[in-house]
Formats: structure tokens, C-alpha cells, sequence
């Protein structure tokens, strides 16, 4: 085929590319909506399914942007933050979908779906989506593996940290009283708390992952498996971060309150790791080898 | 053994008995995580283990001063940093002993029921006694019958959970002492190769952790001959031209490699794919690029210098500063076009002369050009730091009389390429043609006996770790009793595993333990 053909229908799809995510930008807004509705009217069918029926609609969506950007670049679409952002807001949706389905939880969803659809507008309003060919450094086998893994284990921690949330936000109707709609014992609050937990650890040995393929990859790559670059180091203290989380559910006197705070704070730590990084770099004229990511 | 004897080897053995509690309690693992992550935040935000220079240039001298004190600039290798990961070491290795040694202990159960074990009934069934036909019902089931003493059965069924937990603990403590490993013997360098310009690399090296801290001594005369033989025979560069950009793709060595016992072998090596040799790992790193500058007037050659990629250069015929960036060569890949050549090219900037400087117009070019010549041609690309040095010496004598005006803004002037002409504005006549394009090689080598020891733990640690999260292991403590409306017992029922269904199982379990038949 005459390759001006080619690139014009390479040309269409860029933009029909973007019209899709902002279509899934919107289905993420109604799906926030409707959880918030049904976090105020718990026995309303119709907010509950809309709530779901629009998270679904913009992973879907998500899903065909992924697809549309894997063809046009010839390789998978997470080499620069805008293609890492909307990754990122897939992978979380559809963590959570599976853990609704699986679970039947729906609290968390408002939490998800406003860090998916926050990433998918930092995105399409804050970065280029300009499609460059893969730098040789990652012209690897691992960069597929290392970069799914990682971000699978995000997406994990962040319904982890929104279950986190709802608990700690039931708790709070729970001492104040209202708790007649929503058929809250401390009970049932507690299995919101346990779930964390499981998630957690269900995601831990993911990021373990995540870390060790990169520097099993750097070394391959920069002959080198650890240079503590900022990256690198954030990447090790969410790490610790959890870890210390997992740990303190182990002791009777970290497992309430201590083990929730603990976290927040590997959540707060983990975001800083993938978006934090390059701006504290800048701010304090550290190097790294990661700014590009 | 008399009683003094015993106070006497108590008091004797108690310091050693008190460090051995307190390197087994999880407390210590969660404060000596507090305070890496601390630490490792800090480590985060100030640029570690550069030169102090760096530092004064950046930040000035006071600031400088009053950051290092703290120790924050070269913290992740610190005594602090390193008595905190031996430390960790420790807990680690005396949690994965208690762990082993404590593990027949740590499954069976105790005299009483645990507050969390559930009430169950229990039939015997063909003449056997429950306890009987508890064993029989797990067994039955997958689980393995670890006790079955008196009234009380204990029963596990999936991967033993402590041992899992054990190997990913001892392979945590192995990843340790593959990075100490690696801080002690690790060493490494890199090398520029040209085509057929053979070099050698030494697979040893004085500059060694351990050599430095005074653990090892170095041999000088049995290292004398220990080295490899590099050669390249052809270096091959890759370019991609997208967006009306040129993007790098790949660039390969094929190298022929003698090593330290003499044999000799082809490799081609590329980013990602290094060569591993005599205890060495070459990476292909980057590319060193030379080129010539030619000035033609018409068709009249007046002017030739050498430059390099990124490296300022000038001429005596026009005025200013040149900056090149890197010289497009090889091969290039282009979307839905077919290979080709690429025009060996370098995008280049122009800084005009400053006004008054000798050059800044045509007039002063012909005069430049025949005359006041007295750079070595040789040091262009080395000497224009000189150049920069000297010019700001002097700016810095002007300065006592008037500030110098700023530096004129570095102009884009186009590609310097081996075909098209490059014409340099205010200098009609006047064309840039880049000529012999070279490339070199870089190679970094390092030397690591560290990462065997690491890839082992990482191994373990995923294994252990995947099984320990996912695969469901169950574990059984059933007492037996006599109620007052017949037999009835309590179950400790206890799952581990993400992919279980616990609550399915210990539901089978509670109805079998319930039927009188098996």
C-alpha cells in the first residue's frame, strides 16, 4: 500500500485515538458520580448498576485506546507519562471490577473511579501525546513485564487505599451513629479493613516484582542493578512501605489504627514514585536516569 | 553444675541471650524499616556521591559545608546505611533460625481452643470415635495429620507456611550479602574502540572496595597479565526518522574478543544484548563521533578542522562558536519506507562573534581567513574550553571598567551534512560541508561476583513469595469434648493463599465432621 495512505490512516486513528479517551474521561465522571450517589442512597438500584455500567464503559474504552496506540506505535503504549497516566487509570478500573464482581464491594468505586479519571485528565490536559519510537535502552523484553507488573501492582494499591478509605469513612459514620441505611456493624466494618490486607498482600509480590525486573533489566542494560537513582530509591521506599504494612498487621498493637495510617502513607509514597519523582528531581537538582518516563 | 556456676554462666551468657531476643522480635524489623524509609527519603532529595566541587558550584561553599556535616551526601554508603542493613541481616538470619527450629512447636496445637475457634458437632460413625473419624474426614480431604493426641487433631493441608516464609526470609538475607559482595569486590570502567585498534582491559583492578578499605592487598605482578583483547571490527549505528525527527534505534559492535586464556571469538554485542567474558561484562554504552569541518569558497577549499559530536568548535573563517550535536550515520529506518543510508549529517548551532570581537563581518573574514591564524588545528575540539577559559579571562579584566555585553544567542543554522552545503549567514560565499565521518565505540565493563548472588535471592524470594500470597494452605486444630447433648468440638480452621476458598472448605469440613456416615 502507497505509504501516504498508511500514515494518513496513521493520522486519523492518533485522533480518534484522543476523541475515545476524552468519550472515557466522561464515562469516568458519571461512573464517580453514581458511586457518591449510591454512598448517600445505598438501597437505589439504579446508581448502584449506572455506577457500575460507566466504570465498565470507560475501561472498555480505555481498552480500545490501548489497543489503537499498541498498532501505532508497533510496541506497548507505556514509554511516556501520557501513555503511563491512561495505563495507569486502565489497570486500576479494571482491578476493580474484578474485585467488585469477585468481592461484591462497592464503597471503593467512587475512590477509584476519581484517581482513574484524575489520571486520564492529567493526561489528555497536561501531557503530549506525541508517539515516539522506543529508545534502545528500552528495546527489551523486560520493558513489556517490568512496566505491566508494576503498574498491575498500582492499580491493586490504589483500590487497597480506596477500600482504606471507605473503611476508615464508616468508621467514622459508625461512631457518629448513622448507620441504620447502611446496615454497618463494626463487624462488617472490620472485613473492610481485612480486605485491605489481602489486597495488599495479593499486590506485594507484584511490585516485588516490579522492582527486582528493573534491576535485573538495568543491569542487562547499563551494566549496573542499582544506582539509587531517585527512581530507584521511591521505588524501594514504597516497597518498604508496604512492607512495613504488612508487618504491623502482624502486631496486635499495629493492626487498628498504626496499620492504617501505615497505609496512607505507603499510598502517598507510592503516587511520589510515579509522578512525584521527576518533580522532586527537578526541585532539587537530583539526576536521574528515570525523567523521561 | 553448682548454683554459683550456673548464676556465673548466666550472667556470662545473658548479654549474648538478650541480643538474640532482641534480633528475633518483629518489633526490631518494623523499627529498622522506620528508619531506612527515613533514611532513604533523605538519601532522595540530596544528589548522593558526587565530587565536593559539584556541590560548591551548585549550592556555594556554606551551604555545602552545612549539608555534608550531616552526612546525607554520600548516605546509601555509610557506616550508618551499612550498620543498618547489618543489622537487618541479622533479624533476618535469627528470625528464619527461630522459624526452623521452632517450626514443630509452631503447628501443633495447645491444650485449650484459641478464642477464635468455632463450635462444631461431631459424629463418630461405623463404631469409630470422632477422633477417629476426624482423621479419616481430613485425610480424606488432602489435609496431612500432623498430631493426633488424645482429644486433640491437628491437620495441615497446601505448602507449609513457615517454610515458604522461611525461604523468601533467607533470600532476603542472601540479596544482602550479594549487595555487600557487591560494594566489596565490584568494580568497573569503560573503553573507547575505533575499527581494527585493538585494546586491552584488565579483569582485575586496585580499585576495589575491599582493596580500599584495606581487606585485600593487591597483586600488581600475577594481575599482569590478566586482561582481554578487544577488537572492533565494524561498528554499526541505526536511526529512525519519524515525525520529520531522527530518533536512535539500535547500534551494534562486532567485536573479536582474545580473552585471558587466549582464545578468541567473534561477538556482536548491542544495547540490552552485553558480552560476558573472563569474569567481565561489556555493555555497549554510546558512540564516540569525529568528522571533518570543511569551509568552501565556491569550489575552493580554505579551511579544514576535525570536530566531534558535542564538542564547540570555531574556525578561523567565520567568526563565532559551533556546536554540533550528534552526526547522524548508518542506517535509516523509516514507517512503511524501505531502509537506506543515512547522509551522514549533524544538526548545528551558531553562536555569532560578540560586536568588536575580531570576525563579527564578512571584512573581518578574508583578514581572519589569511592571516591571524595561530590555533593549532589539532585542538579545536578539545581547546575550545580553553578558548571559553580565556575569553572569560578577558571579560573578567573588563569587568573593572565596564560589564561585558551578554553572549549573542546561539543560532539553529541547519544540518552539516556530507551533501548539501550548509551556508552560514553574513558570510555569503561561504558554505559548511562535513566530511570523513568516524565512529568509535564505547563500551562500559563491569566486574560483579555480587549479582549471581543476587539473581539467586531474587529466585527465592519470588518463589517463596508467590506461593506464601497465592497457593492456599489450611491448617486444622480440632479439640474433641463431651458436651452435655453429646460429643461436640471446637475447630481452629486458619487459611492462608489469596486463590482459596475458605469459607467453602471450612464449611465442607464442619458438615463432614457432622454426618455419622463418612
Amino acid at each position: 500500500m502507497d505509504p501516504q495512505v498508511l500514515i494518513a490512516r496513521d493520522a486519523s486513528l492518533f485522533a480518534a485515538e484522543r476523541t475515545v479517551l476524552w468519550v472515557a474521561l466522561y464515562a469516568y465522571g458519571v461512573a464517580f458520580v453514581c458511586y457518591v450517589m449510591h454512598f448517600f442512597a445505598p438501597r437505589n438500584r439504579l446508581f448502584r448498576q449506572a455506577a457500575t455500567a460507566a466504570l465498565v464503559a470507560a475501561a472498555g474504552l480505555q481498552t480500545a485506546v490501548i489497543v489503537i496506540r499498541t498498532v501505532l506505535k508497533g510496541a506497548s503504549p507505556f514509554q511516556s507519562l501520557y501513555e503511563s497516566l491512561a495505563w495507569f487509570a486502565w489497570s486500576a478500573a479494571v482491578a476493580y471490577l474484578v474485585i467488585e464482581w469477585r468481592r461484591h464491594v462497592k464503597l471503593p468505586g467512587f475512590f477509584v473511579s476519581l484517581i482513574a479519571g484524575g489520571a486520564v485528565l492529567y493526561a489528555l490536559l497536561g501531557q503530549n501525546p506525541e508517539i515516539k519510537p522506543l529508545f534502545p535502552a528500552l528495546q527489551s523484553s523486560w520493558f513489556f513485564w517490568h512496566v505491566a507488573i508494576a503498574f498491575a501492582s498500582y492499580a491493586i494499591f490504589v483500590v487497597a487505599f480506596g477500600v482504606e478509605i471507605s473503611y476508615l469513612l464508616q468508621l467514622l459514620f459508625w461512631k457518629l451513629g448513622v448507620t441504620k441505611d447502611y446496615g454497618l456493624t463494626r463487624d462488617n466494618i472490620s472485613r473492610f479493613h481485612r480486605s485491605v490486607h489481602q489486597l495488599v498482600l495479593f499486590g506485594f509480590p507484584m511490585l516485588t516484582f516490579g522492582i527486582m525486573s528493573g534491576a535485573a533489566w538495568a543491569n542487562e542494560a547499563w551494566g549496573v542493578y542499582w544506582q539509587w537513582d531517585p527512581k530507584e530509591t521511591w521505588s524501594l521506599i514504597t516497597w518498604f512501605a508496604f512492607a512495613l504494612y504488612l508487618h504491623a498487621r502482624v502486631m496486635p498493637r499495629w493492626r487498628g489504627a498504626p496499620s492504617s495510617l501505615i497505609m496512607i502513607l505507603a499510598f502517598a509514597c507510592m503516587v511520589t514514585t510515579f509522578l512525584g519523582v521527576s518533580w522532586l528531581a527537578k526541585l532539587f537538582g537530583v539526576p536521574s536516569l528515570h525523567l523521561y518516563g | 553444675m553448682t548454683e554459683r556456676a550456673a548464676r556465673s554462666h548466666s550472667s556470662w551468657t545473658a548479654p549474648f541471650r538478650w541480643i538474640w531476643r532482641e534480633l528475633s522480635r518483629l518489633r526490631l524489623t518494623l523499627w529498622l524499616l522506620i528508619v531506612m524509609f527515613v533514611a532513604m527519603i533523605v538519601g532522595s532529595i540530596f544528589p548522593q556521591g558526587y565530587d565536593p566541587e559539584m556541590y560548591i558550584s551548585s549550592w556555594g561553599e556554606a551551604k555545602y559545608e552545612s549539608i555534608a556535616r550531616w552526612g546525607v551526601l554520600n548516605l546509601f554508603h555509610s557506616k550508618f546505611f551499612l550498620t543498618l542493613g547489618i543489622v537487618l541481616l541479622l533479624n533476618l538470619v535469627v528470625c528464619s533460625l527461630v522459624r526452623w527450629f521452632g517450626r514443630s512447636g509452631a503447628r501443633l496445637a495447645g491444650e485449650r481452643p484459641p478464642a477464635y475457634a468455632r463450635e462444631v458437632k461431631l459424629e463418630g460413625g461405623h463404631g469409630m470415635s470422632p477422633s477417629v473419624k476426624a482423621v479419616s474426614v481430613l485425610e480424606s480431604r488432602g489435609y496431612k495429620v500432623l498430631s493426633s493426641t488424645g482429644n486433640v487433631v491437628t491437620a495441615r493441608r497446601g505448602p507449609w507456611p513457615e517454610g515458604v516464609s522461611l525461604l523468601y526470609h533467607i533470600a532476603m538475607a542472601v540479596a544482602i550479602i550479594g549487595f555487600i559482595v557487591s560494594a566489596l569486590f565490584a568494580f568497573e570502567g569503560d573503553v573507547t574502540l575505533y575499527p581494527d585498534e585493538p585494546q586491552q582491559v584488565a579483569t582485575v583492578s586496585d580499585e576495589t572496595g575491599a582493596i580500599r578499605l584495606g581487606l585485600v592487598k593487591p597483586d600488581t605482578t600475577a594481575w599482569a597479565d590478566r586482561y582481554v583483547t578487544l577488537n572492533l571490527n565494524e561498528f554499526i549505528t541505526e536511526w529512525e526518522y519519524y515525525e520529520e525527527k531522527y530518533y536512535p534505534r539500535d547500534w551494534f559492535s562486532d567485536l573479536t574478543v582474545e580473552d585471558d586464556n587466549g582464545r578468541s571469538r567473534d561477538f556482536m554485542i548491542e544495547v540490552n544484548r552485553p558480552l560476558r567474558v573472563s569474569g567481565l561484562t561489556f555493555y555497549q554504552m554510546a558512540y564516540d563521533q569525529t568528522f571533518d569541518v570543511v569551509v568552501m569558497q565556491d569550489t575552493l577549499e580554505v579551511e579544514r578542522v576535525s570536530g566531534s559530536a558535542y564538542v564547540p568548535f570555531t574556525l578561523e573563517s567565520i567568526g563565532g562558536m559551533f556546536f554540533p550535536g550528534t552526526m547522524r550515520v548508518g542506517t535509516l529506518y523509516q514507517k512503511y519506507h524501505d531502509t537506506e543510508p543515512v547522509v551522514p549529517h549533524t544538526p548545528l548551532k551558531w553562536q555569532p562573534p560578540a560586536e568588536g570581537e575580531p570576525g563579527e563581518d564578512a571584512t573581518d573574514v578574508g583578514e581572519m581567513a589569511h592571516g591571524e591564524a595561530e590555533e593549532p588545528e589539532g585542538e579545536h575540539g578539545e581547546g575550545s574550553e580553553h578558548a571559553e577559559e580565556a575569553a572569560h579571562d578577558e571579560e573578567g579584566e573588563e569587568l573593572e571598567e565596564e560589564p561585558p555585553p551578554p553572549p549573542p544567542e546561539k543560532l539553529e543554522i541547519g544540518d552539516l551534512s556530507a551533501e548539501v552545503p550548509l551556508e552560514v549567514e553574513g558570510y555569503e560565499g561561504y558554505t559548511l560541508i562535513l566530511e570523513n565521518p568516524y565512529e568509535g565505540s564505547v563500551l562500559t565493563y563491569r566486574h560483579d561476583p555480587g549479582v549471581p548472588l543476587l539473581y539467586l535471592s531474587i529466585i527465592a524470594f519470588m518463589v517463596g513469595l508467590a506461593i506464601r500470597t497465592y497457593w492456599p494452605s489450611y491448617r486444622v486444630n480440632l479439640w474433641i469434648e463431651d458436651g452435655a447433648d453429646g460429643r461436640k468440638g471446637w475447630l481452629a480452621f486458619r487459611a492462608a493463599g489469596m486463590l482459596g476458598e475458605p469459607e467453602l472448605i471450612e464449611e465442607d469440613l464442619v458438615k463432614a465432621l457432622a454426618e455419622p456416615e463418612l
